[in-house]
């Protein structure tokens, strides 16, 4: 039989108990809009009633409702959304590149021929021989200006891909640190639940940016796997490192605690990494390979055309463009033949010296590579470099469809995660009604044993 | 499914997102009137773009090469027509010497009339167009006739391209509109008559009139000849312009917006807008924290 005193103790626990149910949901409500916070709930378990206890209420600790394979979800659609927004912004930058608003590499070529065009009808006017050079080399700075610009985007890449590998380090780091502190919390029965969101949050992180999946033992540390290796073991976190392999392309490389480096290149492939090689090492060389070969193919072209030539000085053999050995290489290289630069009468548009200087028949033959196919290729100039920028833009589609999908099956699995392990203000607000009625009626019971024990007192 | 605020917010703000990038598409497109704007718009029509740019610029480059060269021929058949006039008179001046009762005295005043004549078709011969001097040749840049009537030029056809792949003549022939590469040469068979009719010699007059009769077939011939060569360059203009017509066409329904569905598109998206917008105010103000 419990005694009027005991009836005291029970009040105290059932106040001491919603307090604690209060307070947790002022965590949730505090926490709500917290990266990473997982919602607490107060575990409760009533005493049993007997010679020993007062039947009670005892707060038996704080649960957090974490769903491990919701969260093993989230982390992996991060890392494929991160690799897809990656190359579909770098691909956008080479797109600006390649094909800005005005003054394409096809508006230049087109310039170009209607400067030969010109010149096939007014072979002997200087202004018009003039206007053959400027276009010239305005078409050839064009070119050697977008090849620059796409090497240098492949430079702006690799220093992005290393700032990146600079934020995964200082991240597993934490998590290493982080694995301790929990192993530590566990092993003194605390479930160290703000060290697991922390963890946690950071393992999404890592995933944002390399790719990751986490496991966890029974310590309550995880093993981080990433790249096709471990880069998180308990306590011990490995570091990357990103460098240029010989043939100028990313290298992803792990440093394991113990000093051993292994190579982790291949399967660098999800993450904001993944998405830099793919566009850096893919995407970029495609595109600057098919503008090297296209300027290739139209120097030689022209050069082929012009040397044909006898210009006003009766002189034959000149090549218009800087004649280039190979087609790597070709686009960045591509200027003006240094021999023509200022001259004009050294542009060669009669077929012979006989003809001069009203002869037209090479400029004809400039003029008409406009509507020929280019060696090595199936269409004239223009449209030759037309599908070099459709090549890109059929590329850049693409990733942008692939990001639209990512960023919606992350909103699929954030969406599930959220529904296990998220804050709702409307529980929350009806706990806090509900712990706070349970503290009242707790006060009461205190209020009715001490009123009973005073009427006891005072019938003696 | 247990729904928290977070993932009510969380599908507002990218139903928001996604319908404010509908917009702002929806407006570029209506504000430029252009449906594609870089290859990833629309790679195809992107590639089809550059396409018909080059066969515009390319038409375009013919029309006014055309023209121009179109220009100079329709000048040399004007000056090859002027110079068969002189012929014709110089031709009714050798008949009237050749009449017996002209005495020496006029034939010799006829002989200045002859040499004047000869001076102005030397002039007429030595014609500078838009490009140089038309019956050169190639030798646009020095006058073909000397003073003494000597050709220097050539007869070597300049080209242009009437269609791809396609040329035509695009100069006068000076040397067989004047010298003896079509016939006769013409200022030398006035050199002659003149000398005859300085001299008198009733021969060389008659023979004159042949000559002269010879000389205006030979230029009519050529002034015939340059007209079909200046005509069939107008008529390449003609028909480059109505493929300039078709191919910019092709190009705008390529690459340009209807308007009417760029707009319609725009009411819709900023309606959709307007629509989220109203949906996260909703959701803001429908919460159990304020009751």
């Amino acid at each position: 039989m419990s005694s009027l005193f005991s009836l005291l103790g029970v009040a105290r626990d059932g106040m001491q108990a919603q307090s604690s149910g209060v307070s947790v949901t002022g965590q949730n409500i505090a926490n709500v809009n917290t990266p990473g916070y997982v919602r607490r709930g107060v575990l409760l378990s009533a005493r049993p009633f007997g010679r020993d206890s007062n039947g009670g209420v005892s707060v038996n600790g704080i649960s957090r409702t974490f769903s491990r394979f919701a969260h093993g979800r989230v982390v992996e659609e991060h890392g494929r959304r991160g690799a897809a927004s990656a190359r579909a912004s770098a691909l956008s930058a080479t797109e600006a590149a390649i094909a800005p608003s005005s003054g394409t590499i096809s508006d230049r070529v087109n310039s170009f021929f209607q400067s030969l065009d010109t010149l096939s009808g007014a072979p002997s006017d200087t202004s018009a021989r003039l206007a053959v050079l400027q276009r010239a080399g305005a078409l050839a700075q064009q070119v050697s200006t977008t090849a620059s610009d796409l090497a240098a985007q492949r430079d702006g890449l690799f220093d992005q891909a290393r700032g990146v590998a600079g934020e995964v380090n200082e991240r597993l780091a934490r998590i290493a640190t982080l694995n301790r502190s929990i192993a530590e919390a566990t092993s003194l029965g605390d479930a160290g639940a703000d060290l697991r969101d922390q963890r946690d949050q950071l393992v999404q992180e890592v995933g944002d940016r390399l790719g990751a999946r986490a496991v966890e033992d029974a310590s309550g540390q995880v093993t981080l796997f990433s790249a096709g290796t471990v880069l998180v073991e308990g306590g011990n976190a490995s570091s990357v490192s990103v460098t240029l392999d010989p043939a100028n392309n990313l290298r992803l490389q792990v440093q394991q605690p113990g000093g051993a480096t292994t190579d982790a290149t291949a399967a660098m492939n999800q993450g904001t990494l993944g998405g830099l090689r793919e566009a850096r090492d893919v995407d970029v060389p495609s595109v600057q390979a098919a503008l090297d070969r296209f300027a290739f193919d139209l120097s030689t072209a022209v050069n082929t055309a012009h040397a044909s030539g006898f210009g006003l000085d009766g002189v034959t053999g000149r090549n218009l463009f800087s004649a280039p050995a190979v087609a790597v290489g070709a686009a960045r290289a591509m200027a003006l033949n240094p021999a023509l630069a200022g001259q004009p009468d050294r542009v060669g548009a009669a077929g012979a010296a006989t003809d001069l200087p009203g002869g037209n028949t090479v400029a004809l033959q400039l003029a008409g590579l406009s509507s020929r196919a280019l060696a090595g290729g199936t269409t004239p100039p223009a449209e030759r470099f037309g599908a070099v920028a459709s090549d890109l833009g059929v590329r850049l589609q693409a990733a942008n469809a692939e990001e639209q999908l990512r960023d919606e099956t992350v909103q699929q699995a954030e969406t599930l995660r959220e529904s296990a392990s998220g804050v709702s203000l409307d529980e929350e607000m009806v706990n806090l009604s509900k712990f706070q009625r349970a503290f009242e009626a707790s006060t009461r019971v205190l209020r009715v044993a001490d009123e009973l024990l005073d009427t006891l007192m005072k019938s003696f | 499914m247990r729904i928290t605020d977070k993932m009510a917010l969380d599908a507002a703000r990218v139903g928001q997102s996604r319908a404010v990038q509908q917009f702002t598409d929806a407006s570029r497109v209506a504000s430029s009137g252009l449906r594609v704007n870089a290859p990833s718009d629309d790679p195809v029509a992107w590639s089809m773009k550059v396409r018909h740019d080059a066969q515009i610029q390319r038409m375009n480059n013919r029309s006014h090469t055309l023209n121009r060269a179109g220009g100079d021929l329709d000048l040399a058949e004007s000056v090859l027509a002027s110079a068969g006039d002189l012929l014709e008179e110089a031709r009714s001046l050798a008949v009237q010497a050749a009449n017996g009762s002209v005495d020496a005295q006029t034939r010799a005043n006829m002989a200045g009339q002859i040499t004047s004549l000869r001076d102005a078709l030397l002039g007429f011969a030595n014609t500078r167009g838009a490009t140089g001097y038309l019956f050169g040749g190639t030798a646009t840049a020095t006058a073909p006739f000397t003073a003494a009537g000597v050709f220097t030029g050539n007869d070597t056809a300049v080209p242009v391209e009437v269609a791809d792949g396609v040329t035509a003549r695009s100069n006068a022939s000076g040397a067989t509109a004047f010298t003896v590469a079509g016939g006769r040469d013409i200022l030398a068979d006035l050199q002659a008559f003149a000398t005859a009719l300085t001299g008198n010699n009733l021969g060389g007059i008659q023979t004159a009139i042949a000559n002269m009769e010879a000389g205006h077939r030979q230029l009519v011939t050529a002034q015939v000849n340059t007209g079909i060569g200046a005509e069939r360059l107008h008529s390449s203009v003609d028909v480059t312009a109505a493929a300039l017509i078709s191919v910019s066409s092709a190009r705008a329904s390529e690459t340009e917006a209807d308007a009417t569905e760029a707009f319609t598109a725009l009411s819709v998206t900023r309606a959709g807008y307007e629509r989220a917008i109203a949906v996260t105010r909703e959701l803001l103000q429908v919460s159990s924290v304020r009751r």
